[in-house]
């Protein structure tokens, strides 16, 4: 009865009901909003590269070393020589090495220039190795593997071919296109970067720009596929290389040999320390938009409160009527309570319910763009403890109109109106 | 002045003895205002009584502290032998509901619900009836309602939608659906014209008479004591206002 009475109540008052439902609605939606993207945003960066223990690039900071070869976010400040890489792979301590090679693109997703131990050495989240959904890797210079997104977004098949672009525009104008790659494999869903990805071979990479020397293609100069393969596709320089180590001991060491190496300025990154800086960084951020968030559902809640004890002074009435059938002032404090929580339960469901549905929409811009990969999974324990603490705010809020409403049932009778 | 027109009292139904009751002022205690002292009154079983007096004689705190929403300063106030002043708020409540039914001026239901839920109130407090009897509260909702003259269609109606005249009657349907000992109504011929006055008035004393309840009827309308067993006048039971006057 107490459910029932409190249900028409609200209904009895729809427009300002609404109206606060609305207002809570929004608040718990950028308070939820922003604790599901900063959780999501840690958990899809941290899944993104494992198992790698160095990163080396041309000098630069370490975040933007890590956002470029692992995120594909920004670009390299410049190139690493071959020569470098392969006296520093060529290290006892390393296990394995995977070279990248960075700056074209396939209509906005990036293209990425490695080699076979890519697909052998890469791993994403706990340790998982990438799979092939069809096909295998590369072998020959123009052939490509495709990441998930991009085979399912363009509708790519095996056996298709599809033309690089040079640059990381979405739109260019200066295409490969006279050495279009041949789809050869595509990679399972790994929810990182990855799926944004095409990879092709060194080779392939350095085949697409024989006549492009320093970047800009030759005036009047032509080279076919064929003449291509026959040049001497040995890359003179990559964009970076990941670094496996046979032992975690020598990881210091080796980055500091690294930092130090004489004939070119390099930096080499834990991914894992990286990322804690970027973290770091970010961690201002996070509390300041959480404190914006949780000003903004105070806001909210005192403004349900008012409406509540606005409402007060019609219900009088009706309070002295369920006084007279036998309610106990504490039924009547409960009801006032009651319909606090149905407000604040009915903004939670609606936030919730934008809150997917503006994930789903922005799902695949967010992965295009961002390399974020959001998901539309909720829960979590600090989303569990944020709507208790909500709950609890709504009930602490609702003391006001309550006890109002619990004082005057104690001390009024029958004639109220 | 007390009107006793039976000479042989069966079981009390009201016995109240040396009430005091007064408003308090602040919080230090100043400002207190007496409004009520009554040094002995008692009601029989069955009877229905008119309480008539003027305005701010206090007759609706008497109604209060007779139906457990007010507690007196001091005595002692037993309905059916049970003295309230000694209960606790949660007794006082429940014994509110389940033996005493309560008809105001006017304002008598929540405007938001339907007849059936405005009834249903009663039930659910009184706890009159066990859980699973719920199509036998329905049929005697829909009995009580032909009782008072109103169709079966205006229980799921929203009481607000119902003329003044038919919310009194579904506020008797509501005070009597717990078979009370005791009827307590505060004018609640005041919103209505002389004819509905005197259909509902004919209305009250038939149903509260074929239920076995004591009335408790307060009103300023000397009009309609004519219809009652017995009329008290307040001014003169009340202490505090004959003191005052």
């Amino acid at each position: 009865m107490l459910f029932k009475v409190a249900l028409k109540s609200l209904w009895n008052r729809r427009i300002t009901f609404c109206l606060t439902v609305l207002s809570i609605a929004i608040s718990i939606f950028v308070l939820l909003g922003v604790e599901h993207v900063r959780k999501e945003a840690r958990e899809s960066f941290g899944r993104t590269v494992s198992g790698v223990d160095l990163i080396v690039g041309a000098r630069t900071s370490q975040l933007n070393l890590l956002l470029y070869s692992v995120f594909r976010i920004g670009n390299a400040t410049n190139n690493i020589s071959w020569q470098s890489y392969q006296t520093l792979s060529a290290n006892k301590a390393v296990a394995w090495s995977i070279p990248i090679s960075l700056g074209d693109s396939h209509r906005g997703y990036r293209v990425m220039g490695t080699s076979e131990d890519y697909f052998e050495h890469f791993r994403f989240g706990p340790q998982k190795p990438l799979v092939f959904s069809a096909g295998q890797p590369f072998s020959e210079v123009f052939d490509v593997v495709l990441g998930a997104d991009v085979a399912r977004s363009l509708d790519y098949q095996m056996g298709q071919k599809l033309v690089l672009s040079h640059g990381l525009g979405k739109t260019s104008f200066t295409k490969h296109d006279d050495k279009p790659f041949r789809v050869v494999g595509v990679l399972q869903s790994t929810g990182t970067p990855v799926d944004q990805t095409l990879h092709v071979s060194l080779a392939g990479i350095e085949a697409i720009h024989v006549d492009w020397p320093n970047g800009v293609q030759r005036p009047g100069v032509s080279i076919s596929a064929e003449q291509a393969l026959r040049h001497d596709l040995t890359p003179s320089n990559i964009t970076a290389f990941m670094l496996g180590l046979n032992s975690k001991m020598a990881t210091f060491r080796i980055q500091r040999d690294i930092n130090e190496y004489r004939y070119e300025p390099l930096v080499a990154i834990l991914p894992g320390v990286a990322l804690a800086e970027l973290w770091q960084m970010m961690s201002s951020m996070e509390k300041i938009l959480l404190l914006i968030s949780v000003l903004v559902l105070l806001a909210s809640l005192i403004g349900m409160a008012t409406m509540l004890l606005a409402s007060m002074r019609e219900r009088y009435r009706e309070i002295a009527v369920l006084r007279a059938v036998g309610a106990s002032s504490w039924f009547i404090f409960l009801l006032i309570e009651l319909e606090a929580m149905l407000i604040t339960l009915t903004g939670l469901s609606l936030a919730l319910l934008g809150l997917w549905s503006a994930i789903s929409l922005a799902q695949d811009y967010l992965s295009e763009q961002y390399g974020l990969f959001i998901s539309t999974d909720f829960y979590s324990p600090n989303v569990g403890v944020l709507l208790l603490l909500i709950f609890a705010a709504t009930f602490v809020m609702a003391l006001l109109p309550a006890v109002n409403a619990y004082r005057r049932s104690v001390q009024s009778g029958v004639n109220n109106s | 002045m007390v009107q006793s027109e039976e000479s042989v009292q069966p079981e009390l139904v009201v016995e109240m003895k040396d009430v005091h009751f007064s408003y308090s002022g602040d919080k230090s205690g100043r400002n207190q205002r007496a409004v009520l002292h009554i040094p002995h009154w008692q009601v029989a079983s069955g009877q229905q009584v008119f309480i008539q007096g003027p305005s701010g004689c206090g007759k609706t705190t008497l109604l209060n502290l007779l139906t457990g929403m007010l507690t007196p300063d001091r005595g002692s106030i037993c309905l059916l032998n049970k003295n309230l002043v000694t209960m606790s708020g949660h007794q006082r409540d429940r014994f509110r509901a389940r033996h005493i039914g309560v008809v105001f001026q006017q304002f008598n239901l929540i405007p938001y619900l339907s007849v059936a839920d405005n009834i249903g109130l009663a039930t659910y407090f009184g706890k009159s009836l066990a859980k699973g009897q719920g199509k036998f509260a329905d049929s005697k909702i829909v009995a009580l309602l032909e009782q008072l003259q109103m169709p079966k269609a205006l229980l799921t109606q929203r009481a607000d939608s119902l003329s003044v005249g038919q919310q009194q009657r579904v506020a008797i349907a509501r005070a009597l659906i717990n078979d009370p000992e005791v009827l307590v109504v505060d004018e609640p011929t005041s919103a209505l014209d002389c004819t509905a006055s005197d259909a509902f008035m004919k209305l009250l004393l038939e149903v509260s008479r074929d239920n076995n309840s004591t009335l408790l009827f307060v009103s300023h309308d000397q009009r309609l004591a004519s219809n009652f067993d017995e009329i008290i006048c307040l001014t003169e039971l009340n202490r505090v206002v004959a003191d005052a006057v």
